[in-house]
């Protein structure tokens, strides 16, 4: 455990860690998230670039369902707000990507305020079923609005560049999703960090208790609500950019539950924990086709059941986080540190 | 010397444009399929499958192509174009000469991003799609008729043989197969003066039809073109029937398929469907069937349904052009010979085969059937034809 631990600066105090072993190790991590592609297949590049996208996604379902403690399953629509969003301002109105993707976000976080402000005084079961609602109106809405959406035949989006990137060179839109998700990492830190973040966790833990402590709990709800679905909005850009073709199938029901799920396995509340959990659950597939390959199995049906068994693995997961590790992966990762720095003196 | 220097750099220049070939080697043709091998759409999927292996295992059994065994690389997007996305990326990586499965509309909508991206030759047989032709592209073939042409064809029979009284309805999920199942039935209603009343959309996967069929009997209809695929045409059914609304109903070709007709069973209404592959478990389809217990295992028999035929003819189709370039296999090559088929036998499965269309598309002539789900039989009522 590390001592002379003094802030003595408002700069040390609000620097994101003043250990610089964390730093060295962030700069290693960001070095060989920068170095990946080189060292991986396209097929991993795909699935390297799904994961940073869904970490994106599920930290912004953080803001509002970690740490204000505002169950919501809507996320589903708030990805086809930005998605089409951005695919329309590319498409008709020749908007550069570099502008697209961020006011893709900025339109969801307004969108989102239409089911924030009438969800005000709920919570639990029935803020999850009015946002539930709203994701299924979202995509009524992208059905029947054809001459804008395209309707039932999808949104198909041109090859474009951001920041010289190009978002059909599998690399480029790798590092399009990277440079998104570090900043969206940071951001959010900070955000935890600050007067909205405190104000959020306090309304999380006892919402009228922050009241009476003189938290405006109108006000950091609205604003929970639009900043967690700006930045679902953006992960729905960068799926568009991804895909190249949108559908209101792209944005199905589950995807809602798949990032609850996420949370819920990473660790909710904790910004670690999204990209934990985001990052294990794209992941199993992979990790269970690799496991299949160990035994033996061999198929010529590459994928045919690893995806069925994601499916398992994630509710089995759920129940046993739930029941056994409610801190989920980063709190098995918290554990394992402090035995490990403590050790052999560990209990 | 200067002879084999000559050899030396003709075989240079020669041999990389077949070694770079994905897919081939001296000794194997791989292809791929992208398919819905699990969750509820995974009845297309496996059928397609089992299709596509039946086509590969024929061709094997008379000793491969050139000496080349074929084998087919899977994966299973489940419905979910972000899948199949990713599927194929993966099929790219590890080499495919061509893709013989493509899923839904909204799969292959995803996919062909990446197929125009890496020219890869591709047969699109599960699912039509007219993103897949429109607009043309020459590596990417298709087989079978429009929806639109599947509900022209029975809304122009049900008015010449059944002459409702009533006006025309249709009732189809709301994805782009419903909006092409409309397209047909309005097209059909203008080009032939037909009376009609405005489409009703259902979500996809619905099951409970009570509130759209009241809508449709205050209506007074005479006929409905049910543009559901497996589920909803029993459902449909279900609701005719308790309103004792005794009227033609044009389907789907999943509306011929077995599973469809036991569900429809106890409403005791006969309907009708439209295909461009002959009943499966069709006369015409004997030798097919014949030809699955040679080659497949007892599971992939079970598996076999309508779809199976699509993607045996699919991949027939690709498997003889591939034949046709002879040792010199490439993508191009295989492209061109695609292109220059004009009357492949399909075996009686449907139409012969013909790609030489300004739209590289094949088997787009439509056989009506009259699907009677109490006897469990499928009659067919008219030969292929073309409504184009």
């Amino acid at each position: 455990m590390r001592t002379g631990h003094a802030v003595e600066t408002y700069g040390r105090l609000l620097a994101l860690t003043t250990n610089p072993i964390t730093w060295a190790w962030a700069g290693a991590l960001v070095a060989a998230l920068v170095a990946l592609p080189w060292a991986v297949s396209g097929h991993l590049l795909v699935v390297s670039t799904t994961v940073l996208i869904a970490t994106v996604g599920v930290v912004g379902l953080n803001v509002l369902t970690g740490t204000t403690g505002l169950i919501s399953l809507g996320q589903s629509g708030f990805l086809a707000i930005g998605g089409y969003a951005c695919g329309l301002l590319i498409r008709d109105l020749s908007l550069p990507t570099e502008l697209a993707v961020p006011l893709a976000g900025l339109i969801t976080g307004t969108l989102s305020l239409l089911i924030g402000v009438p969800s005000l005084r709920l919570k639990g079961l029935y803020l999850a079923i009015t946002t539930l609602a709203a994701s299924l109106i979202v995509i009524h809405i992208i059905l029947y609005a054809e001459p804008l959406t395209g309707g039932p035949f999808g949104l198909r989006i041109p090859d474009v560049s951001f920041l010289g990137l190009r978002i059909a060179d599998g690399r480029g839109m790798y590092y399009i999703a990277l440079i998104v998700a570090v900043l969206t990492v940071v951001f959010v830190n900070n955000l935890m960090r600050s007067r909205s973040g405190r104000a959020w966790i306090a309304l999380r833990d006892h919402d009228i208790a922050a009241k009476s402590m003189g938290i405006d709990l109108v006000r950091y709800k609205l604003l929970s609500f639009f900043v967690s679905s700006s930045i679902v909005g953006v992960a729905g850009a960068l799926m568009a950019l991804q895909l190249r073709f949108i559908t209101a199938d792209v944005f199905g029901l589950f995807l809602s539950i798949e990032a609850l799920a996420m949370l819920l396995v990473g660790g909710v509340g904790s910004v670690a924990g999204a990209i934990l959990g985001a990052a294990f659950i794209v992941l199993l597939p992979e990790i269970a086709r690799g496991l299949l390959a160990l035994v033996g199995w061999t198929g010529e049906t590459g994928s045919a059941h690893v995806f069925e068994i994601r499916a398992v693995v994630t509710g089995v997961l759920i129940i046993v986080m739930l029941r056994i590790e409610p801190d989920g992966l980063i709190g098995i990762w918290r554990r394992t540190k402090r035995y490990w720095l403590q050790w052999p003196l560990s209990v | 010397m200067k002879a084999l220097t000559y050899v030396a750099l003709a075989l240079c220049l020669g041999t990389p444009a077949m070694a770079q070939t994905p897919g081939v080697t001296d000794t194997e043709i791989v292809l791929g399929a992208v398919l819905p091998m699990s969750g509820p759409a995974s009845f297309p999927g496996l059928g397609a499958s089992a299709g596509s292996r039946l086509a590969i295992a024929e061709y094997n059994a008379k000793g491969g192509i050139h000496g080349r065994t074929v084998r087919m690389l899977v994966e299973d997007d489940g419905y979910v174009p972000s899948r199949a996305y990713q599927g194929l990326v993966k099929l790219a990586d590890d080499g495919i000469l061509a893709l013989v499965g493509t899923s839904g509309g909204g799969s292959l909508g995803a996919m062909l991003p990446v197929i125009d991206e890496k020219k890869i030759p591709t047969m699109v047989s599960t699912s039509v799609s007219n993103a897949a032709v429109e607009p043309v592209r020459p590596y990417v073939f298709m087989l079978g008729a429009d929806y639109e042409d599947m509900f022209f064809a029975q809304i122009k029979y049900i008015s010449e043989h059944d002459k409702p009284e009533g006006p025309y309805a249709v009732i189809a999920q709301d994805d782009d197969y419903g909006a092409h199942v409309e397209a047909g039935v309005m097209m059909a209603v203008e080009k032939l003066g037909l009376p009609s009343v405005p489409p009703v959309r259902f979500k996809r996967g619905q099951k409970d039809f009570s509130a759209e069929i009241l809508r449709l009997r205050s209506q007074g209809i005479g006929a409905l073109a049910v543009g559901g695929v497996i589920a909803e045409t029993p459902g449909v059914l279900k609701e005719l029937a308790k309103l004792r609304m005794n009227i033609p109903t044009a389907h789907a070709h999943t509306g011929a398929i077995d599973m469809t007709a036991r569900l429809s069973a106890p409403y005791n209404m006969a309907y009708y469907a439209a295909d461009y592959v002959v009943p499966i478990a069709s006369e015409a389809a004997a030798g097919f069937r014949d030809l699955a217990r040679q080659h497949l295992g007892e599971e992939e028999q079970k598996s076999l349904n309508r779809f199976s035929l699509t993607g045996y003819l699919g991949t027939k189709a690709v498997l003889a052009a591939a034949e046709a370039c002879g040792r010199e296999l490439t993508r191009d090559c295989l492209n061109d010979n695609l292109k220059k088929i004009d009357a492949l036998d399909s075996g009686g499965l449907s139409s012969p085969l013909d790609f030489t269309n300004d739209r590289n598309t094949a088997a787009r002539e439509v056989q009506i059937v009259r699907v009677n789900p109490m006897e469990n039989t499928v009659e067919p009522l008219t030969g292929f034809v073309s409504y184009r």
